[in-house]
């Protein structure tokens, strides 16, 4: 089970701040929803079914390309939200979202946000700044894909995966979760190039010392020249 | 510990080929009424070779990446 409705929406970074009465009303019409590894919550083009809330679980949003190639536009955890753009606009969903492990989603429907959001102005400017910082990442997105090469873009995903590894350990979560492991396909789908190419970045980074592939792990060895590569330094 | 990794394989893709069954050194792979299986886990070494050869994308190899737990080895490495 997902914990309960009103400490997860503490949790969700841009709701952190509002008063226990905007949360308690959010929560009362929070609807939960449960997804097993692999499933699609919604497609895009669908209409808005609501602003969503991860309760358990990992959930990838992305893009398929007309030959069925996925570029994953985020991946969110525990607290991510997601669909806030078509909530806000009213228009269809702009991208797919699946479960990348088996999760729960709370939904709260577009007409139950809207009502909130009029009376609580807090709200309100909560979802802009989620929206704004949705704008950021994107940005930074395009950059990637615009002005840096495959290497660099692998070795900037091999680096955020290594310090989110590193938080769960520090938190304690020794175990591996196979949601916290990536596959060539997954990083490809990421980085917007085929699977291939992530497999010559793959092996170009290991012949230069920077990471050593041992069995299921990917070691990085040299985390200061993997930032250079990174940076495109 | 973590319980020992091994290729996924997805079976509604795989066509059964047999390509990665040829390249798979250790012989962990084989055929089975048509699929591709892991019919030897002990005997995978993780070697990567059946990923790229699969036409169809059904065998993925899930990696942990980590930092070096002894960056003192790396540090010499770059000096």
């Amino acid at each position: 089970m997902s914990r309960a409705p009103l400490a997860l929406l503490r949790r969700v970074p841009y709701f952190a701040g509002l008063p226990d009465a905007i949360l308690t009303a959010l929560s009362a019409v929070a609807i939960e929803r449960s997804y097993r590894r692999g499933e699609m919550i919604f497609l895009e083009g669908e209409p808005c079914a609501g602003l969503y809330v991860v309760a358990a679980g990992e959930i990838k949003i992305f893009k398929l390309s007309p030959q069925g190639r996925e570029q994953i536009l985020h991946r969110l955890g525990v607290g991510g939200t997601f669909n806030d753009v078509a909530v806000l606009d009213g228009g269809p969903n702009p991208a797919s979202a699946g479960a990348v492990s088996d999760a729960s989603c709370l939904v709260i429907v577009r007409s139950d946000m809207r009502r909130l959001a009029e009376t609580h102005p807090q709200l309100a400017w909560a979802l802009i700044e989620s929206i704004a910082h949705r704008a950021r990442i994107l940005v930074g997105m395009v950059e990637d894909l615009a002005l840096r090469p495959v290497k660099a873009r692998l070795a900037k995903l091999l680096l955020a995966e290594a310090v989110q590894a590193a938080a769960s350990q520090d938190a304690g979560d020794d175990a591996i979760d196979r949601s916290q492991m990536v596959t060539q396909a997954d990083m490809a789908a990421r980085l917007g190039t085929v699977r291939e190419m992530v497999g010559r970045a793959l092996r170009e980074l290991s012949e230069d010392g920077l990471i050593a592939m041992d069995r299921h792990r990917i070691v990085i060895q040299d985390r200061e020249g993997l930032v250079a590569v990174a940076e495109g330094s | 510990m973590n319980p020992r990794m091994l290729p996924e394989i997805n079976e509604a893709l795989c066509t059964g080929c047999g390509e990665c069954v040829s390249v798979c050194v250790p012989h962990a792979l084989a055929l089975t009424a048509g699929k591709a299986v892991m019919a030897r886990p002990d005997l995978c070494a993780y070697g990567g070779s059946c990923e790229p050869i699969c036409p169809v994308g059904a065998i993925q190899l899930p990696y942990q990446v980590l930092f070096d737990p002894h960056p003192a080895v790396s540090e010499r490495g770059r000096a």
